[in-house]
Order: C-alpha cells, then structure tokens, then sequence
C-alpha cells in the first residue's frame, strides 16, 4: 500500500482508464424509486480529470445520478435504474461483480458529515483495514490524508481522540480525508459544504481544485457561485433530465440557454 | 372569551392531575412492595444469612446455594442466549428485513415474549426430563430460562440495530466494506449498548422466575454446588415458594422475607446496570 499520492504525483489511474477517454458514461440512464420515474433518459459524458457540477433545484434527480455511479443507491429500498452506466470504462453492474471494487475506485463523500464513534486515527483507516500495514505506514497514511484534506495541521496533537469531538467542517473534511486515502480515481461529493461554515467550505474548495487536476470529481451542489468557483464542467438539471451541458466558460457565460441564465441569475427553474 | 380560557385551564389542571394520580398509583405501589420486603427482610440479613446454606428446609442457616445456584443457572442462560441473540438479530437485520420470513421471525419474537413462563416449565419437563432423559439438571434449566430471555434479548439488539442511523451504513459501504465488515465495524459496535441492555433485562427477568424451573432443574433441599450438569441446583425462587409454605413457622417466615430481599437486590442490580450501561453506551455509540 503506497501512501496516497494524489497532490503529489500522477494518480493511480489504471490501464482500463488510460484508454477511456472518460471516466464516467451514462447512456439511456433513467432511475426509479419504486414506479417513480427521478431522472429519465439520461445520456453523460464525463472527462478523466477535472470538476463536474451537477447543479439544478432541489428534486431534479442530482444526487439520485451521483449515487448510482458507485451503486450506494442499492442500499436503498426500492431504487433501480435502467440504461447503461460505465465507470472507468466497466459497466457498474457487470463489470463490477464485487460492489466493493467499484466503491474503492469511486469515493464518496456525503452531504452531512458522518464520523464513526472511534478515533480520528481510526476514522481514517476504516477503508483499510483489510489490508495488512505497518504502524509506521499506517501513521503515514494518517497523516497524509489528514494533510490532503487540510485537517493535518488542527488535529496532529489528538489523533487518538474521539472524531465527533472534532466541528462539522473538520469531521467533513476528516470525511474527505477518508475517502482521499483510499486513491479513489473518481471522487463523488454530494453537497458536502452544504452543512459546513464558509471557512470550512473554502476550504474544501480548494481541495476539490487541487484534486481536479488529477481525478475526476462530480459534486453536486446548489451553490451556483461554487459551481463557478470550482467546476470545469457543468450539468444542468431540471426535473429529471439535463436541460443544457457545457464547459465553465460556456454555461456561465451569455451563450447559455434561456433557461440556464434564469436558473443561475435568479435562482429559479420553470422547466 | 375569559370563560373559554378557564374552562381550559380547569381541562388542563383535571389531565395533569390524572397524570399524577397515575403516577402515584404506579410508584406507590412499587415504593409499598419494595418498602415492605425491606422493611420485613432487613431483619434476615447478616453475614451468616447470605453465606450458610440452608438447613431445616430453610428454616435455619442462610441462602449461599441459592444465590450460587440462581446465579448460575441465569448465568450460564446468558452465556446460551446472546450468541444466538446476536446471531438472530444480526440475520434479521442484514439478510432478512423485506421477506415475509423476516416479518414471521419479528412476529414469532414478539409473540415468545407474551408466553407465560409455567409453558416453558411445562415443555422442558416433557422434552428434556421426559423424553430426553435428562432427569433433574440445571443445565437443562438453564436452556430453558436462555429460551425464555430470546426474545427479550433479540428483539433489545435487533431494535438497536434498527436505530444505527442509515448514514453510516452508507458512508461505510462507500468505503468499500462489504456487508461482514460493516457488521464488524459499525453494526455491532453501534448496537453494543442494545446487546448488554437487552441480556441484562433478560437476566432480571430470568433470575425472578420460579415456575419455567421449579420441575425440571431445581430441588428445595439437600443441594450444594453441582459436580455435573445433570443435578438439580437450588434457587431463590423455588427456596421463598419453600419457605413461603412453611409460613405459619415465624423463622421460616423472616427467613422468607430476607430471601425475598436478596432476590429482589439482585433483580434491581441487573436493571440498574442495564439502565447504567444504556446510558454509558448509547452515548458512546450513537454521539
């Protein structure tokens, strides 16, 4: 187990990514909570690197795509989807017959932070604990996540403490962290500022900047100003399915649909 | 308008003090009970009481093989039970919630829980002592009062597990833990308190119960520490009922009241540390 490299150096992108030209692909792509219809014919493309933001009011379907990228979603009663969903060039379904390949490779991090009852240092490695590691490599990677998420500096003294002692900002970025140190090549985060101070939330943007340059991260987020901040690419959704789709410069610009410019400038969608 | 107001006060004070009236009754009654078994057992208890055994069929010497039996047999039973508690909770919580099996299961839990116990008593004696043989056991004793403590404690852990709240299941799973692992690492921690809640309840329901035990594991004299697990042990239960025939004896009377003491520390023990470690480890876990 190296220690996670992301700032450092190239990622640990395997060969099956090399030649894909996208990390994520979604072809046909509805998805259902029992006989309700949440998004419908979805059809997706998203690059190997950089920040996708998936914008669009509440109930169009964003985080219900977000999860069926990792299959969090078959934890849910009654969620299904059809179409084709193709993650790092595999079908999640076929190509993935061990669900917990998939989610290894696509972490996630959740709109509200959730620490497990035990230690920081505990918190971090819960993702690896099946692996056989040194106390040195494990303290290693510790700290290496820690310093990822912009944690290292404000908990390097309290390792052993309990995590939900830590604020909501630090316990998401100690989420971050988490999922940071298992060399995820795709990072999905749902809202994960939504809960958090504006600090914090800086914070986390700069990450999610830094990790763009390497990964592929998809956010979903209803901060259209964050949206601007980070992204490289923009989806937007409304009841379902994607109104318009772009680059950065292209979806914040005057280029954009009707419908988009009212969205972004008032906050509103009649779709 | 000033007359809707009162008439609603008056509404107000008449349900508080229903409520209160209620309450009275509920603690009155128990503070009657306990107040009375202490008050008549206090003057049983000394050193020589709680560490001789019985002699004259109870009505001199003390209780030491009675407590040791209790205490053993409710032991052992918890020893049977939360393995299998945990087991049945666990299956019914990961692998069996949406089935209609699932449904039966927490059915059959439920419905276990309102048998009265003398059928339990009832079917240890036709099973174990009748058609197995076993003859007058503790161990047999010991699996029935297990039986009777399931559904107390399976249904304690499985509620606790139901209660983890779905997040960390999914922020695991999104670590890539598989289901056993999960289970190892959130479900079971989390659901810590439950387990020792639910076997504490069960002991103190166990411990008070004479009739599951009174034909199958127990003899009201001449018993020490058993060598086998096919003797008969005494307990406190079925040593009161003992003396508690013999009531017209003051000294058989007294001695019955101090049993009754003990029986009853030893039942507020267990329930004390149940509550103890409900609020210990609920707060640990859940945070």
């Amino acid at each position: 187990m190296n220690i996670p490299n992301l700032l450092l150096v190239s990622s640990n992108q395997s060969s099956d990514v090399d030649v894909q030209s996208h990390s994520i692909r979604l072809d046909g792509f509805s998805a259902y909570y029992g006989k309700n219809c949440i998004v419908s014919d979805i059809n997706l493309k998203l690059p190997i690197k950089g920040v996708t933001c998936l914008v669009g009011p509440s109930g169009a379907g964003k985080s219900t795509i977000l999860r069926w990228l990792n299959r969090i979603n078959e934890e849910t009663e009654s969620a299904s989807f059809s179409g084709t969903v193709k993650v790092l060039g595999r079908d999640i379904m076929s190509g993935y017959p061990d669900v917990t390949e998939l989610r290894r490779r696509v972490g996630m991090v959740f709109q509200q932070p959730c620490v497990f009852p035990c230690s920081i240092y505990d918190n971090i490695l819960m993702g690896l604990r099946t692996q056989k590691l040194s106390k040195a490599q494990a303290r290693d990677i510790v700290e290496h996540g820690l310093k990822l998420a912009s944690l290292w500096d404000e908990v390097s003294n309290r390792l052993e403490g309990r995590a939900d002692s830590l604020s909501l900002g630090q316990q998401q970025r100690l989420c971050l962290a988490r999922a940071l140190v298992l060399e995820p090549d795709v990072l999905l985060l749902d809202e994960p500022t939504a809960s958090i101070d504006p600090i914090s939330s800086h914070a986390i943007e700069e990450l999610v900047i830094s990790l763009g340059r390497k990964i592929s991260i998809v956010m979903v987020t209803h901060n259209i100003g964050q949206a601007k901040r980070i992204s490289d690419h923009v989806v937007f959704l409304c009841d379902g399915k994607i109104v318009e789709q772009g680059t950065r410069a292209h979806m914040f610009s005057p280029r954009c649909s009707a419908k988009t410019k009212t969205y972004i400038t008032e906050d509103f969608c009649d779709c | 308008m000033c007359d809707r107001v009162n008439i609603r006060h008056t509404k107000e004070r008449c349900f508080a003090l229903v409520l209160r009236a209620s309450l009275l009754i509920c603690a009155g009654t128990l503070i009657f009970l306990l107040g009375s078994i202490f008050v008549k057992g206090i003057g049983a208890i000394s050193l020589q009481f709680l560490f001789m055994p019985a002699m004259e069929f109870g009505k001199s010497g003390g209780v030491f093989y009675q407590i040791l039996g209790s205490m053993l047999m409710v032991l052992v039973a918890a020893a049977l039970v939360v393995p299998l508690a945990i087991g049945t909770s666990l299956f019914q919580y990961a692998f069996n919630t949406r089935t209609s099996i699932g449904y039966l299961l927490e059915q059959s839990l439920y419905a276990l829980n309102a048998i009265p116990s003398i059928t339990y008593g009832i079917f240890g004696l036709i099973f174990f002592v009748n058609f197995l043989n076993t003859g007058i056991s503790w161990f047999v004793g010991s699996m029935i009062l297990a039986i009777m403590m399931l559904p107390t404690t399976t249904l304690s852990t499985y509620q606790a597990m139901v209660a983890i709240p779905k997040i960390y299941h999914e922020n695991a799973a999104a670590l890539g833990l598989s289901k056993s692992q999960i289970i190892w690492r959130v479900t079971l921690p989390q659901s810590f308190h439950g387990i020792v809640t639910g076997s504490l309840i069960g002991l103190a329901r166990a411990i008070g119960e004479t009739a599951p035990i009174m034909f199958i594991a127990t003899a009201f004299s001449g018993v020490s520490v058993p060598k086998s697990l096919v003797e008969p042990v005494s307990t406190l239960p079925t040593h009161i009922l003992e003396l508690a025939q013999q009531s017209t004896d003051p000294q058989a009377l007294q001695n019955a009241w101090g049993a009754s003491l003990i029986l009853v520390l030893l039942v507020s023990g267990f329930s004390l540390l149940a509550l103890f470690a409900r609020s210990r480890l609920t707060g640990r876990g859940q945070k």
